[in-house]
C-alpha cells in the first residue's frame, strides 16, 4: 500500500473542519492528506442457468454465462488530517449496484475528532458495524476469501449509515478493548427497491488478545421501510378484505428490524480461523433469519488454502397467511401473498474451498469454488430464479485483489 | 499492469539480495525520550497499528523503510513475526476502515535517524550498523 503524502489538505471534509480546528489554539496546524485505494477484478461463473448468483443487493449476477460483474470493484480513499485531533475520510466505491450499473457511490465521508487517546467521535457517512469484517468487507486483499461468506453477509445488503458514533479504545494489559455506539439512518437500493432504515441505534464491542484471538459482539436496530409499489398495492387490497391483518404483517412501513452478531477470529503463525453467528429479526414480508459461517486456513509460504462452511436459515416467514386456500375468489390474493413469502425464502447452505496466493507485494490471486444448496423450495440468495431451480449450484471464481 | 509486475519483480529480487547484508535491526527513538527499552510486543503493537500510544504516554510517530529495503522485511519478520504480506493485509484493514494511517515511509536509515532526532515521539527501525548518537536504541533484534 503506497501512501502518497500530499502537502495540503485536498479533502472537502477537512476544509469544513478548518473552523473547528482553529479554535483549538494549543494544537499545531499541520494538514496532510493521504490517498489510497483497493480493487478486485474477478470472473464468476456457475453451473446453472436457472438463477443468477449475485453479491448482496446487486441486480443481475452470474450463471453458466460468466461475468466480471459480481465481485469486481474499485475503491478510492482520501484521508485528510488537520492536526493530532481532527481528521476526515472519504471513500468512493464502484461496484455493480442494485440498479445494475457501476455508478460510483460514496461509501464513507466522515469527520473524526480524536478527543483523547481513547475516545474518538465521528459524524457523517460511516461503515455500518454489522459484521466481524464490516469495514473492510469490500477490500479483497484484506480478507482470505474472495468475498465474505454471503450466507452471513447477504442478510444485510447495506454497508454504511449516515449519523454519528463514539468509539472508546483502551488497552488492558496486552488486550485491546474497543467499544462503539452509533445513531443514524441508511437509504439504499436493494436490487431495484429503495430501502430506508431509520432511527438506527447500535453498539459494537471487540476484544483483541495478543495471542491472535479477537472476539466481537454487536447489535444494530432500527425501523425499516421498503418503497415497493407492488407491496403497497397488495397491502391496500388486503386492507379492504377480512385479511387486513395479513397485509399488516407483510407491510414494510416503519417496521422493527434488528441485526445481532457474535464473532471469533484467530490469526497466529500459520493458522487462521474465524466464525460468526448472526441473527436478523424483521417484522415484515422479508424473513427473520440466522446466518453462521466458519473458516479455517493454513499459510504455506505465499499460499493459503482455506475452507469455509456457512448456512443461512429461515427462522420465521413473519407472516401468518390466514387466507383460505379453498375459496376460488380468494385464490389470486392468496397466490400473491404466498408468492411474496416464497420470494423471501433466502435459506441456503454453502461449502467452499479456496486458495489465496500472495503473488506480489500488494496483490493477491485467489481461486474459490462454492457449492451452494438452496433449502427445499427456497430461492436462496439467487436472483431471477426460474422454474426448476432447486438443485445445488457450483460457483467458480478467479479473483485478483490489489491495494495501493 | 505489466509495468507494475516488472517493478515488483525487481523489488523482490532486490530485497532477497540485500536481506542478508543486515543481520541485525535496531528500534530507535529520540535521545530525549523517557523510554529506556521496549518489548517486542510493544514495538509490534505500534507498527501493526494496534495502538498509537507509546509506553511513555506520547502519541507515537512510527516510520517505515521502503518495501525495497531488506531491513524492513527483517524487522517485521523478527519483531512482529509476520510476513510483509500479512503486515500489508493488516494495515489495509485499518486504512480502509478509516481507523489509522500506516507509518510514515522514509527513504533511508539516514532519513529515519534525522526524523527521529527531530521528533520526541518518533520511533523507527534501522540496521544496527547505522546506529549513532543522534538516536537511542530501545530494542534490537538479531
Amino acid at each position: 500500500m503506497k501512501i502518497t503524502p500530499v502537502r495540503r489538505a485536498i479533502l472537502a471534509g477537512a476544509c469544513s473542519l478548518g473552523a473547528a480546528g482553529l479554535h483549538a489554539q494549543a494544537l499545531s496546524f499541520d494538514p496532510s492528506a493521504t490517498f489510497s485505494g483497493f480493487g478486485t477484478v474477478a470472473y464468476t461463473q456457475t453451473d446453472t442457468h436457472l438463477g443468477l448468483y449475485a453479491a448482496p443487493g446487486e441486480a443481475g449476477g452470474a450463471s453458466t454465462d460468466g461475468t466480471l460483474g459480481v465481485d469486481s470493484k474499485l475503491g478510492l480513499q482520501v484521508n485528510g488530517k488537520l492536526n493530532a485531533v481532527f481528521s476526515g475520510t472519504v471513500q468512493a466505491i464502484s461496484e455493480r449496484t442494485g440498479a445494475g450499473n457501476f455508478k460510483p457511490q460514496i461509501d464513507w465521508a466522515f469527520a473524526k475528532a480524536q478527543v483523547t487517546p481513547e475516545l474518538a467521535l465521528r459524524a457523517g457517512r460511516m461503515g455500518a458495524p454489522m459484521f466481524a469484517v464490516s469495514d473492510f468487507r469490500n477490500v479483497g486483499y484484506a480478507n482470505v476469501w474472495v468475498r465474505p461468506p454471503i450466507d452471513v453477509y447477504g442478510q444485510v445488503a447495506f454497508s454504511h449509515f449516515d449519523g454519528a458514533d463514539a468509539t472508546w479504545q483502551q488497552s488492558v494489559g496486552s488486550t485491546t478493548l474497543t467499544a462503539q455506539v452509533l445513531y443514524g439512518h441508511t437509504d439504499y437500493d436493494n436490487n431495484g427497491t429503495p430501502i430506508h432504515v431509520s432511527r438506527q441505534v447500535g453498539f459494537n464491542a471487540t476484544a483483541e488478545f495478543d495471542n491472535g484471538i479477537t472476539l466481537r459482539i454487536g447489535r444494530v436496530q432500527g425501523k425499516l421501510t421498503a418503497d415497493s409499489a407492488s407491496l403497497t398495492h397488495l397491502v391496500d387490497v388486503l386492507a379492504a378484505t377480512p385479511y387486513a391483518a395479513v397485509g399488516e404483517e407483510l407491510s414494510a412501513q416503519d417496521k422493527d428490524a434488528s441485526f445481532t452478531g457474535i464473532g471469533l477470529a484467530y490469526d497466529h503463525d500459520d493458522w487462521l480461523a474465524s466464525a460468526e453467528y448472526t441473527k436478523r429479526k424483521l417484522s415484515l414480508y422479508a424473513a427473520s433469519t440466522t446466518g453462521w459461517d466458519a473458516t479455517l486456513g493454513y499459510r504455506v509460504g505465499k499460499f493459503t488454502p482455506y475452507a469455509v462452511v456457512s448456512q443461512l436459515r429461515r427462522d420465521s416467514t413473519n407472516v401468518d397467511d390466514t387466507i383460505p386456500a379453498n375459496v376460488p375468489q380468494l385464490a389470486p390474493l392468496r397466490a400473491g401473498v404466498e408468492g411474496l413469502i416464497a420470494s423471501a425464502d433466502i435459506a441456503q447452505k454453502t461449502d467452499a474451498l479456496g486458495l489465496r496466493w500472495d503473488a506480489y507485494k500488494n496483490l493477491d490471486v485467489k481461486v474459490q469454488v462454492d457449492h451452494i444448496t438452496p433449502a427445499a423450495g427456497a430461492r436462496g440468495l439467487f436472483n431471477n430464479v426460474q422454474p426448476g431451480f432447486g438443485a445445488a449450484v457450483n460457483v467458480y471464481t478467479v479473483a485478483l485483489d490489489f491495494v495501493f | 499492469m505489466k509495468c507494475l509486475f516488472i517493478r515488483t519483480a525487481a523489488v523482490v529480487a532486490l530485497s532477497i539480495g540485500s536481506a542478508g547484508a543486515f543481520a541485525q535491526v535496531a528500534v530507535v527513538v529520540n535521545p530525549k525520550s523517557p523510554l529506556a527499552s521496549m518489548t517486542a510486543d510493544q514495538v509490534s503493537a505500534i507498527f501493526l497499528g494496534k495502538t498509537s500510544t507509546l509506553p511513555s504516554g506520547g502519541t507515537a510517530l512510527p516510520t517505515d523503510l521502503p518495501d525495497s529495503a531488506g531491513t524492513r522485511e527483517l524487522f517485521y519478520t523478527k519483531v512482529t513475526a509476520k510476513s510483509t504480506a500479512q503486515v500489508k493485509a493488516a494495515w489495509s484493514r485499518l486504512v480502509f476502515s478509516g481507523k489509522a494511517t500506516p507509518p510514515k515511509e522514509l527513504a533511508s536509515s539516514a532519513e529515519v535517524k534525522k526524523f527521529v532526532a527531530a521528533n520526541p515521539d518518533a520511533i523507527g527501525y534501522i540496521e544496527k550498523s547505522a546506529v549513532d548518537s543522534s538516536v537511542k536504541v530501545i530494542f534490537s533484534a538479531d
